[in-house]
C-alpha cells in the first residue's frame, strides 16, 4: 500500500488513457502542417499580379463567406446523418429486427457504388436548387459509412458481456446505453469522421446546385480558366478536410471510452 | 441437506423448454429443488441442457412449461429483469464491463437498484476484500489490467453486490489453468462457509461437481435428471449405466477424497520420547521434544520402513491419509488433532473395509467414460 500502490496507480492512469504524451505530441503536428500550407498559399497569393475577375473572387469577403457556406453545408449534413443513422443502426441490431439488418445494408452498398455528384444532379434535376436539396444530397451520400459502423460497431459487441449484463438485470435499455453503444463508439465515431471528410469534398460540388460553397471557387477557376482562383478553392478545400479531420481524431481519442 | 427451510429456495416445477423447429426438447418435464445454503451442481455431458437449466431459474431462458418458484414465490411470471436483481450470475467468460472499472462493474446493480453513492461505494470494498482482493489496488482498476483468476473474483464480487440470496455460476473457472481454478474453487468453499448463498453451479467436470457440490444433479441427453443426489452416495452408488459411466472409473478411489479421516476410529499409538528405551517386541512411535512424531522404533517382525512416519491431520480426507501412507512405504497413518498432539494411527486395513464398494462394479466401462476424463 505503499510505493507499489502508488506505481501501480501510476500504470493504471497511463494504460486507462493509453501512451498520453505520444498522442499529445501527435496532435500538435496536424495543425502546424494546416498553419504551413495556409502561409504557404497566402505568399504564394501575394506573389501574385491579380487581375479584375480574379479580385472578384479573391477577396476577404467573398472567401470568407464561401468558406463559412462550406462549414455548414459539411456541418449541417453531418449533423443530419448522425441523427439518422446511428438511431437506425441501433434500430436494425435489435434483436426483432437483425434480420431486417444485412439486406438493408447490402442495397445501401450499392447505393454507395453512385457518386456523389450524380446524387446531387439527379436531386437538384428532382426537388430543385438550393442550399437544403444540397444538403439532402451530402446526407444521401454521406450516410452509410455511419450507418455501417454503428451497425458492425455494436454487432461486434461481445455476446457474453449483454448476457452478463441481462443475467446482472439490466433491462435492455440500460444495456445497449451503458454497454453496447459506449463500447461501439469507437468504430462510430470512426464511421462519423468518413462521413465528415466525404461532406468536405462532395459540398463542393454544391455549386452546381447553387449553394455555394467552396466549389464556386474551383468552378469559376476552371471556368474562367484563372489558376489561382482554381488553386485557392482547392487549397482551402484540402485545408478544411485535414481541420475537419483533426477534430475528429481528436474527438475519437477524447470520447473513446477507457480501458479498452 | 440444509433443513431450515418449510420449501426449496429454487424449486423447478414439470418445466421444459422446446425450441421451434428442433425435434427434441431441450429440457423435458423436469424438477428440481434446490434448498437454502446448499451448493447444488448440475453436471452432464455437452448439449446435456444444463446450461438451460440454470438460464431457466434467472429466466434468461423462458421456458415452454412448467413453473419457476423461488424461495416459495412462483416468479414463472413476474418481471424478469427485477428476478435477476435478486439471482447473481457469474459466468464462463466473466463479462466483466471492459469500459468501466473494477468499482463501477460491481456497483452497477446496487446503483441500478438505487443505493445513495455512499453506501455503494462501501459495498463494494466489502466485495473486493470478501473475494481476497486489496480494494485501494483494485478498485481503480480496468478489466483488462486484472490476471484471469482476479477478474473472475470481480465477477463474483459484482454477483454478490446486490446480497442476492441465490446465485447461478456457469463453468466460472472453465477458462482457467488448473492451478488457479483449484484456488478459486476452495476459495468458493471457503466464501461460502461464511456467506451461506444458495448456489447453483454449471460444469462438465465431475470432478469440480464432487469437490463443490452439496448435492449433483447428472444430467443425461434430452435434459433428463440421471441422478440428483450427494457425491458420496453418487459414488458410492451410480443410479444407472449413464451415471456409472459418467463419473468415469476411480469412482472409488475418488469417494475417498470426501471422508475425513476423523471419521474412522482410530488405534491408539505406542508412544516413546526416547530412543533405546527399552526394548519391545510391538512398534512404537518416536517423538521429539514438542511430542511431533519423529520416526518409527520396529520391533520385531515389523516391516522395514526405515523409521518414515505418515502423519496426517484429523481433518484430512482418507483419499490424503492413503497418499501420506504410500509416501512412507508404510500401512499406518499417525493422525493428528488440529493442535498437533497426537490422536492415533489409521491402518491401511480400516480404510480398506471402510470403502468397500457397496453395489456392483461401478466401473462398467465404454467409450462415454474416456470421453469424459479426454475433456477435462
Amino acid at each position: 500500500m505503499t510505493t507499489t500502490a502508488l506505481a501501480e496507480r501510476e500504470s493504471v492512469r497511463r494504460d486507462g488513457r493509453g501512451g498520453r504524451g505520444g498522442w499529445a505530441a501527435g496532435l500538435l503536428v496536424r495543425p502546424a502542417v494546416i498553419a504551413v500550407i495556409a502561409g504557404a498559399l497566402w505568399w504564394y497569393l501575394h506573389g501574385q499580379q491579380l487581375d479584375d475577375i480574379e479580385r472578384r473572387s479573391i477577396n476577404g469577403p467573398v472567401i470568407s463567406q464561401l468558406l463559412w457556406q462550406h462549414v455548414q453545408l459539411t456541418a449541417v449534413s453531418s449533423l443530419a446523418v448522425i441523427v439518422i443513422a446511428v438511431p437506425l443502426g441501433v434500430l436494425l441490431t435489435r434483436h426483432w429486427l437483425r434480420r431486417a439488418g444485412a439486406p438493408i445494408l447490402a442495397v445501401a452498398n450499392i447505393g454507395q457504388a453512385i457518386p456523389s455528384i450524380g446524387v446531387l444532379v439527379l436531386l437538384a434535376v428532382a426537388v430543385g436548387i438550393g442550399f437544403r436539396e444540397a444538403v439532402f444530397a451530402l446526407v444521401l451520400a454521406s450516410v452509410l459509412p455511419v450507418l455501417r459502423n454503428t451497425m458492425v460497431g455494436l454487432t461486434q459487441v461481445d455476446r457474453s458481456l449483454i448476457d452478463a449484463g441481462r443475467g446482472m438485470g439490466m433491462t435492455r435499455t440500460a444495456v445497449l446505453f451503458r454497454v453496447e453503444l459506449p463500447l461501439a463508439v469507437p468504430v462510430i465515431l470512426a464511421g462519423i469522421r468518413i462521413a465528415l471528410i466525404l461532406n468536405v469534398g462532395s459540398a463542393t460540388l454544391a455549386t452546381f446546385t447553387n449553394a455555394g460553397g467552396l466549389g464556386t471557387l474551383i468552378n469559376s477557376g476552371i471556368a474562367f480558366d484563372r489558376m489561382p482562383v482554381l488553386i485557392t478553392g482547392s487549397v482551402l478545400t484540402a485545408l478544411l478536410a485535414l481541420t475537419v479531420d483533426w477534430l475528429g481524431g481528436l474527438a475519437e481519442r477524447i470520447l473513446r471510452p477507457r480501458g479498452l | 441437506m440444509v433443513d431450515s427451510a418449510t420449501h426449496p429456495m429454487i424449486r423447478l416445477e414439470h418445466v421444459s423448454k422446446r425450441y421451434p423447429g428442433t425435434a427434441g426438447a431441450a429440457v423435458s418435464d423436469l424438477s428440481i429443488d434446490v434448498d437454502a445454503g446448499e451448493i447444488v451442481v448440475l453436471v452432464g455431458p455437452s448439449g446435456c441442457g444444463k446450461t438451460t437449466t440454470m438460464r431457466l431459474i434467472n429466466r434468461l431462458i423462458e421456458p415452454s412449461g412448467g413453473r419457476i418458484y423461488l424461495d416459495g414465490e412462483d416468479v414463472t411470471g413476474v418481471n424478469a429483469d427485477q428476478l435477476r436483481r435478486r439471482v447473481g450470475y457469474v459466468i464462463q467468460q466473466v463479462g466483466l464491463f471492459p469500459h468501466l472499472t473494477v468499482a463501477a462493474n460491481i456497483g452497477l446493480i446496487p446503483r441500478t437498484l438505487g443505493w445513495d453513492r455512499k453506501r455503494v461505494r462501501a459495498r463494494v470494498d466489502d466485495m473486493l476484500v470478501l473475494v481476497g482482493l486489496d480494494p485501494g489496488t483494485f478498485r481503480r482498476r480496468y478489466p483488462k489490467q486484472l490476471s484471469g483468476g482476479q477478474q473472475q473474483r470481480v465477477g463474483v464480487a459484482r454477483a454478490l453486490a446486490a446480497d442476492p440470496p441465490v446465485m447461478l455460476m456457469d463453468e466460472p473457472f472453465g477458462a482457467i489453468d488448473p492451478i488457479t481454478r483449484e484456488r478459486l474453487q476452495d476459495e468458493l468453499l471457503a466464501l461460502q462457509a461464511r456467506i451461506r448463498k444458495t448456489i447453483v453451479f454449471v460444469t462438465h467436470d465431475i470432478q469440480e461437481a464432487i469437490k463443490l457440490g452439496d448435492r449433483i444433479a447428472i444430467f443425461a441427453e434430452g435434459g433428463r435428471i440421471a441422478q440428483y443426489d450427494t457425491p458420496a452416495r453418487i459414488l458410492a452408488d451410480p443410479a444407472d449405466e449413464f451415471v456409472a459411466s459418467f463419473i468415469g472409473s476411480g469412482a472409488a478411489v475418488r469417494s475417498l477424497g470426501l471422508q475425513s479421516v476423523g471419521e474412522l476410529p482410530l488405534e491408539d499409538v505406542d508412544v516413546v520420547d526416547q530412543a533405546g528405551a527399552g526394548e519391545s517386541a510391538a512398534r512404537r512411535l518416536l517423538v521429539d521434544g514438542d511430542g511431533r512424531p519423529a520416526r518409527w522404533l520396529d520391533g520385531a517382525g515389523s516391516g522395514g520402513t526405515n523409521g518414515a512416519v505418515a502423519v496426517v491431520g484429523s481433518d484430512a480426507s482418507l483419499y490424503d491419509a492413503l497418499d501420506a501412507m504410500l509416501r512412507a512405504h508404510d500401512d499406518v497413518a499417525v493422525v493428528l488433532s488440529t493442535e498437533g498432539a497426537i490422536r492415533g494411527q489409521l491402518r491401511w486395513d480400516a480404510v480398506l473395509h471402510r470403502t468397500r464398494p457397496t453395489t456392483s462394479d461401478p466401473n462398467a466401462g465404454d467409450l462415454s467414460a474416456g470421453d469424459v476424463s479426454g475433456s477435462r
